[in-house]
């Protein structure tokens, strides 16, 4: 039975592994990031967990929802002679009288109409009125039956183009010539220019890489008592094969080998995670990658700052950041000491890889795509 | 079980780290933009957070061809990419945010005139539809939906979502509502100008009429028909009134050069033309009209034995006159007429007397007697003034100077005076 259990909870563990990323994506989304996203229109958001729906949205799905009714009410019987049945088969509703449409009391849909179709259009008329009923009590059921009114005029409509090919030939012509996709106003930068700043980017990023580097010796050196002898070996080894390696990119990139150079700093920042990774106290691991990935940043922040010092702009805004990067860095050499002081050796994983949601930095004010 | 058990255990060890490893490159998305365009092609901007440790990126793309990718770091540095199965790697560089922007035409199917956009999205997404799009079904109650610049938008929750929506769908009563508008600005603008518009405004009577029993399609046809039929009835006026003013040209050109012979039949079918007009019967007006205008081109001067019976009356007339004056006036023929003297009497003026009776006379009154005297009593007014070289004002103040003082007495002799002295005044 054991063995049972065993078995099974390793095949939960391998089909729910590849989900991780996505809780590792839930969990550190947006942070530190700058705003670039331009918001569009308020935020009415739907609060899916108690089922409410802004009173805006509801209008505006009613206010839909009648316009497609009466549209096509208006198209499909605006005429002398309604269409009369093709025999075509109806989507969900046959000819048949249907017990729900007993007390229909809608518009009239003419004589001689496809059955068909006069269901699709009593259904569609009959949820509409139901979710009017449910405005006051249940918006989000309400909307919810707006969207299962247009469900059967979209089927109406299948069923009139299909039974009027003629009608759909002429409107297609008429709305030929509509909007085209335009790249117009999309920079779409050259291959020379995407060459050219990747080359400056490669730069940038192996000096960061560098001070990093810097800056986690250091920090290797104040918690190196905390590690346990061969985790203080492990550590010492990952960021000595990065220096290592960092130095033959920095010789690549002085002979202009930019290709290799990207290829060999992708290795030496992917193996300083994985000997990172290969602590024995994942405690241990997860503090430096903690502390890997606020240097990163930190890196980052300061060559931003010099660009924007160059220009003479504002920097208060950045340093403040940067000092909150470093706090949390000092947060994570704290927090894993006294962890150890108590010897619970799990330390402060969260089992992603990425920096801890406690004491991150705000975020930039932004927008992020909102209509 | 045992080596199950085993199996499975060094499968989970083996792949683990894999799993590990490939979820590294992975990127956090913030946000998703999707603006669909009426030919069905999808333009995204796909914003996502990515580690600055890393040097490389993994994003997975949305549809399944993409063109045009251009990704940019949050500075706004072109980064460059490669595609692989689902998506493309970036060269990152140690970006802390990526902006994807990408075409692609595999997100969206069409039915007829049903749009269908499918797409699975892994944030919640803005989706612009493609201007004059209803949309027709939703997957999922959206977050947000309304309109900006004209273009509809949808805001969806992250996850499966299917869009529906038609281009172009005709709102039938709006679109009767306006050819209705359009035909009732045009007849009465036209009526304004004194065009009778009946039948036209009958038919526009019938697609109001059907506007009002909802019957929209049908009105917006009548509605364009009533038009139609006013543009066409405004056509045949102009014509008319074109072919009414030609007739009358040729009427009026006939009259100036007396080509009169037939012209009344003409003047009168010009009538009738402006007749038919007035009450709307314009292609009647035009057709009468071009007849009006034929029979004064065809009019003629009168036939030249009535110019001969004119002149031999004419002729006669003045031979008449001319026996006349010979009876009454001796010296017919000469330039000035001589007042008449048959039957000859001789006549002899009594200047005493008349001196007498008037002793105030002025003294061109009495040389005027005088001539008259030598004149057998007699002259025409004429002779007097050549007589005396008077103007014919000064002439007229003597003879009517003397006809008031009842010394002559005054005879109409056709266009000519004769002015004689009064039997009273005679000797025996």
């Amino acid at each position: 039975m054991k063995t049972r259990v065993l078995v099974f909870t390793l095949l939960m563990m391998l089909l729910l592994a590849p989900l991780t990323h996505l809780v590792y994506a839930e969990e550190t989304g947006g942070e530190g990031t700058e705003g670039t996203v331009e918001g569009t229109g308020e935020e009415t958001g739907e609060d899916t967990g108690s089922g409410n729906i802004d009173p805006l949205i509801l209008e505006q799905i009613k206010q839909d929802t009648e316009a497609r009714y009466q549209e096509l009410y208006n198209l499909i019987f605006g005429q002398s002679s309604p269409p009369e049945d093709e025999g075509t088969e109806g989507e969900g509703t046959e000819g048949e009288e249907d017990p729900e449409l007993a007390g229909y009391d809608g518009p009239e849909i003419p004589e001689g109409t496809d059955p068909a179709l006069r269901n699709q259009f009593m259904h569609a008329w009959m949820a509409m009125q139901q979710a009017q009923s449910m405005e006051g009590e249940s918006p989000q059921a309400a909307a919810q039956q707006y969207l299962r009114a247009m469900k059967q005029l979209r089927n109406a409509w299948r069923k009139y183009q299909k039974d009027n090919p003629e009608v759909v030939e002429e409107l297609l012509e008429e709305t030929e010539g509509g909007e085209e996709t335009s790249e117009e106003g999309d920079e779409v930068p050259t291959e020379e220019e995407i060459t050219e700043i990747q080359q400056e980017l490669i730069n940038r990023f192996q000096e960061r890489f560098q001070e990093q580097l810097t800056n986690m010796f250091s920090n290797y050196n104040e918690v190196q008592g905390d590690l346990s002898p061969g985790d203080a070996v492990k550590a010492q080894n990952a960021l000595y094969h990065a220096e290592q390696k960092l130095l033959r990119i920095q010789e690549r990139i002085r002979a202009g080998e930019y290709d290799e150079a990207l290829d060999e700093l992708d290795e030496t920042t992917e193996g300083l995670d994985e000997e990172f990774e290969e602590l024995e106290d994942p405690a241990s691991a997860q503090m430096f990658r903690t502390m890997n990935q606020y240097e990163a940043r930190i890196a980052k922040m300061v060559e931003k700052m010099e660009r924007k010092a160059t220009r003479g702009e504002d920097t208060s805004e950045d340093e403040d950041l940067v000092n909150q990067f470093r706090g949390n860095v000092n947060s994570a050499k704290n927090e894993h000491k006294e962890n150890k002081g108590k010897g619970d050796g799990q330390g402060s994983d969260n089992g992603n890889g990425k920096p801890e949601d406690k004491g991150k930095p705000d975020k930039p004010d932004k927008d992020k795509g909102n209509k | 079980m045992r080596k199950i058990l085993l199996f499975v255990g060094l499968l989970t060890l083996f792949l683990l780290p894999a799993m590990a490893v490939s979820a590294q490159n992975e990127v956090t998305p913030l946000s998703l933009d999707l603006t669909v365009y009426s030919d069905g092609n999808v333009k995204i901007v796909y914003y996502v957070e990515s580690d600055p440790t890393k040097v490389r990126a993994d994003v997975d793309l949305f549809g399944s061809v993409y063109s045009t990718v251009v990704v940019r770091d949050e500075e706004g540095n072109p980064l460059a990419s490669t595609q692989r199965p689902s998506g493309i790697t970036v060269d990152s560089l140690g970006a802390t945010e990526l902006t994807v922007t990408y075409y692609t035409a595999s997100l969206t199917t069409k039915e007829g005139l049903l749009w269908i956009l499918n797409v699975t999205t892994p944030v919640s997404s803005t989706i612009t539809l493609p201007v004059g799009a209803a949309i027709f079904d939703l997957s999922h109650v959206p977050v947000d939906l309304g309109t900006v610049g004209g273009l509809q938008y949808v805001k969806m929750p992250a996850g499966d979502l299917s869009i529906y929506y038609i281009v172009g769908l005709p709102n039938v009563q709006q679109e009767a509502q306006t050819a209705i508008q359009d035909a009732k600005t045009y007849i009465e603008d036209k009526e304004a100008t004194g065009i009778v518009l009946e039948g036209a405004r009958d038919q526009l009577e019938a697609a109001q009429s059907l506007y009002q029993q909802q019957i929209y399609v049908d009105a917006k046809e009548a509605a364009v028909d009533a038009k139609q039929l006013a543009i066409s009835t405004v056509s045949a006026a102009d014509s008319a009134s074109t072919k009414i003013s030609l007739a009358a040209d040729a009427v009026q050109r006939a009259q100036s050069e007396g080509r009169t012979s037939g012209l009344s039949e003409a003047e009168a079918e010009l009538q009738s033309a402006r007749q038919l007009y007035q009450v709307g019967s314009y292609p009647e007006a035009e057709m009468t009209a071009i007849g009006a205008a034929q029979l004064a081109t065809a009019a003629k001067a009168p036939d030249n034995i009535m110019l001969y019976v004119g002149v031999v009356i004419l002729v006669a007339a003045a031979a008449g006159g001319y026996v006349y004056l010979k009876r009454v006036r001796p010296s017919l023929g000469q330039t000035t007429p001589q007042a008449p003297a048959a039957p000859f009497t001789p006549v002899e003026v009594d200047f005493a007397m008349i001196f007498e009776k008037h002793e105030d006379l002025r003294l061109e009154d009495k040389e005027v007697l005088r001539y008259l005297a030598e004149n057998n009593g007699e002259a025409f007014a004429s002779e007097i003034r050549d007589r005396f070289d008077l103007p014919r004002s000064t002439a007229w103040r003597l003879i009517r100077r003397l006809i008031r003082e009842d010394i002559v007495e005054e005879t109409k002799i056709g266009n000519q005076s004769l002015i004689r002295v009064m039997k009273k005044y005679h000797k025996a």
